[in-house]
């Protein structure tokens, strides 16, 4: 019973109470320069140690530390377009990365166990153990692959920014109140020397 | 009696040099050539308009809150829509306390244009709208940047 407590201690993740999950925003902005944003964009997201995942004319996709707000992303975004939808999602993958801690650490010490007993065992029985040894360093380096995965995961905020495009100088597809419709550059600077 | 006269007089002083400070100079020259008679149909002359040497301008004028609306976000997002499928990037939107801002830029013949807004509601008549204008190279708007909104500010304060 001690032995088993004793273990299961040592077994036990210690960051346990750690936060595994992993966010995902998804925003569609109208943008009139879609190619400035972009240029912006990339270089908050450089300010921000992000990267980008995946890119097109259209679409970009980014991955950003944890450490940064989404109300920052979207503070960003606001002052560069006007945002049409946007949609947050969170996954928790607790469980995935709390059962790789476990199984790594089961098969960390079951190599050590074996790499112990080859020192007393005989030459067919170091034959042996040398295969199964090869196929838990696999077993532990997938794991140790999946692990980092996640972990990976869980400590970023992936964004996925989509662009429409306004065409400048096109005429709005909407109709506005008439105080509205007389706001603009060519409007303004036609009043200011008649008025 | 003595302290009593001293303080007398340190008030006058005081009120003195606050009466006698003197004017804060402007870059911006104001048209005194203000309309009085209404023009297209039923509009009014702008309240007050300035200009730069180099030719930023900045506009007040009154508008008819029309569709009736309270609510200044209404308009906001209106303005904005309206901006943005003209072709106009919008760079700033801000909801200050007396009125709304929105700064936009604008490229005409591969030259960044600065165009902005601000409006609030008439303090007494809810059906006006008080609406600010301003207009400028993007370089040389960053020069008056400041005083453009001083000029929006003290607008929209004293009203």
């Amino acid at each position: 019973m001690i032995l088993f407590l004793f273990a299961t201690f040592f077994l036990y993740p210690k960051d346990l109470k750690q936060d595994y999950i992993h966010t995902k925003i998804s925003i569609t902005i109208r943008v009139s320069s879609p190619e400035l944003v972009r240029r912006e964009t990339l270089q908050f997201t450089n300010e921000q140690n992000g990267y980008i995942s995946s890119f097109s004319n259209k679409r970009i996709e980014l991955i950003f530390p944890k450490s940064i707000t989404k109300e920052k992303i979207l503070n960003f975004l606001n002052n560069r377009g006007i945002v049409v939808s946007q949609n947050f999602s969170s996954v928790d993958y607790s469980d995935q990365i709390l059962s790789l801690q476990v199984s790594i650490k089961v098969k960390e010490q079951y190599l050590q166990q074996l790499n112990q007993l080859t020192q007393e065992a005989s030459l067919v029985q170091t034959l042996e153990m040398e295969q199964e040894i090869s196929k838990i360093i696999e077993e532990l380096e997938e794991l140790k692959g999946n692990y980092n995965y996640y972990l990976e995961l869980a400590n970023s905020i992936n964004v996925e920014i989509q662009f429409i495009h306004v065409e400048k100088g096109s005429l709005p597809k909407k109709p506005y109140p008439k105080w509205v419709s007389k706001l603009g550059i060519f409007n303004f600077l036609e009043r200011f020397h008649e008025k | 009696m003595k302290s009593k006269i001293s303080l007398i007089l340190v008030l006058v002083l005081i009120n003195f040099c606050a009466t006698n400070k003197p004017k804060e100079s402007s870059t911006f020259a104001e048209y005194s050539n203000k309309c009085s008679k209404k023009i297209f149909d039923g509009e009014e002359c702008y309240l007050k308009k300035y200009i730069t040497p180099e030719g930023v301008r900045i506009a007040i004028r009154e508008e008819k809150n029309e569709p009736f609306s309270n609510s200044l976000q209404v308009w906001k997002e209106s303005i904005l829509n309206y901006l943005e499928e003209s072709g106009y990037e919008i760079l700033e939107k801000t909801s200050k306390k007396e009125y709304e801002f929105i700064k936009t830029k604008a490229q005409i013949k591969e030259n960044p244009y600065i165009y902005g807004v601000a409006f609030s509601f008439h303090p007494v008549d809810p059906k006006k709208i008080y609406l600010i204008e301003f207009f400028g190279d993007e370089n040389i708007y960053k020069k008056y940047e400041k005083e453009i909104i001083q000029i929006l500010d003290n607008f929209y304060k004293k009203k």
